[in-house]
């Protein structure tokens, strides 16, 4: 970090080309590009093992390549988490799930290279997918249950002179679901590269003491990686329960 | 939540999923109802009731997620 460079200049967003449509800026930015690298980088990720395996004139069919694990390990934790959370009516939600949390995942991992861009640091982009997650799980409810999905709002065996007051409580609950989702992603991710930022511009202005921060930074990294996983995890997880609780209501 | 494939790896991860969890949940429904108490406010004209009011009712908000939360880490479906 350069001297007098503020820690949160990382997030700042600097178009890579200027694009002006009608008087809208959607110039392609580094965010932009991250999105694009991440996007690219899973769709090699989940084709190219594959492709390989397709031929059928070889020995090593019979095992499947390095990477093709690494591929069908993301699949089968999906799987299972769908599985268990939601059981076999999950099954055809698996795509959604599976591309936010393959989505997020990368896009964490890719930001903890250096000079790269962490794009889930931002709140528009996390509340994005969170709204999409929030209004898919609501029309999925009118769709599966139609006027009936009101009665999510009703907690089972309560006496009637309850409702006026746990019906708003119980809607705030639930419109605070994609606020809350997008928050933790997004917070988690700023300040742990914030974090981060500030602890090297430690190491060079304590001088030969600059090896504490040093250490501290290497192991402040592991911890990155992890909650760069698990933030995805916790995303994936969420949506999981919402498509249940969207299917079964209660 | 039993995951037959790997049985010691699994419950980790739930309870480190758990705890960040439990501290957005809270601000979450905080967030929500200050939007919506002064949407309310700007609406009906009615200054501070409307948001005094949905505070207290997204704070309880915020308590019922954690409580459902808790109710799932002790008995998983």
């Amino acid at each position: 970090m350069a001297k007098g460079e503020s820690p949160l200049k990382q997030f700042e967003i600097q178009p890579i080309i200027d694009i002006n449509l009608f008087g809208l800026d959607i110039s392609f930015t580094n965010s932009a590009l991250w999105m694009t690298v991440t996007t690219a980088f899973i769709l090699i990720f989940f084709t190219v093992p594959f492709l390989r395996s397709k031929k059928t004139n070889s020995v090593s069919d019979l095992y499947p390549s390095r990477m093709q694990v690494a591929a069908e390990l993301g699949f089968s934790f999906i799987n299972s988490l769908l599985n268990d959370t939601v059981g076999k009516e999950g099954k055809k939600y698996f795509s959604l799930v599976f591309t936010l949390f393959m989505f997020i995942l990368f896009g964490n991992l890719f930001g903890m290279i250096p000079y790269s861009f962490t794009f889930t640091s931002h709140i528009i982009v996390t509340l994005a997918l969170a709204m999409g997650v929030f209004i898919f799980v609501t029309v999925l409810g009118f769709v599966k249950h139609g006027v009936k999905f009101f009665s999510f709002f009703v907690i089972p065996g309560l006496p009637i002179y309850m409702l006026p007051l746990l019906i708003p409580i119980e809607i705030i609950s639930y419109l605070s679901r994609p606020i809350s989702l997008s928050v933790r992603l997004f917070a988690n991710m700023l300040a742990g590269h914030t974090l981060l930022k500030v602890f090297a511009g430690f190491v060079s202005a304590l001088g030969i003491f600059g090896i504490l921060p040093l250490v501290f930074i290497i192991a402040l990294t592991g911890l990155e990686i992890l909650i760069a996983f698990l933030q995805a995890y916790v995303f994936a997880i969420l949506t999981c329960l919402y498509i249940n609780d969207a299917l079964h209501l209660h | 939540m039993d995951n037959n494939e790997e049985p010691d790896k699994q419950p980790k991860m739930q309870g480190l999923s758990f705890a960040y969890r439990i501290s957005t949940e809270l601000l979450g429904a905080l967030i929500v109802s200050v939007i919506i108490g002064l949407l309310i406010d700007k609406m009906f004209d009615s200054k501070p009731i409307g948001l005094i009011t949905l505070i207290i009712l997204g704070f309880f908000a915020g308590l019922l997620n954690i409580y459902r939360l808790i109710r799932r880490i002790e008995n998983p479906k």
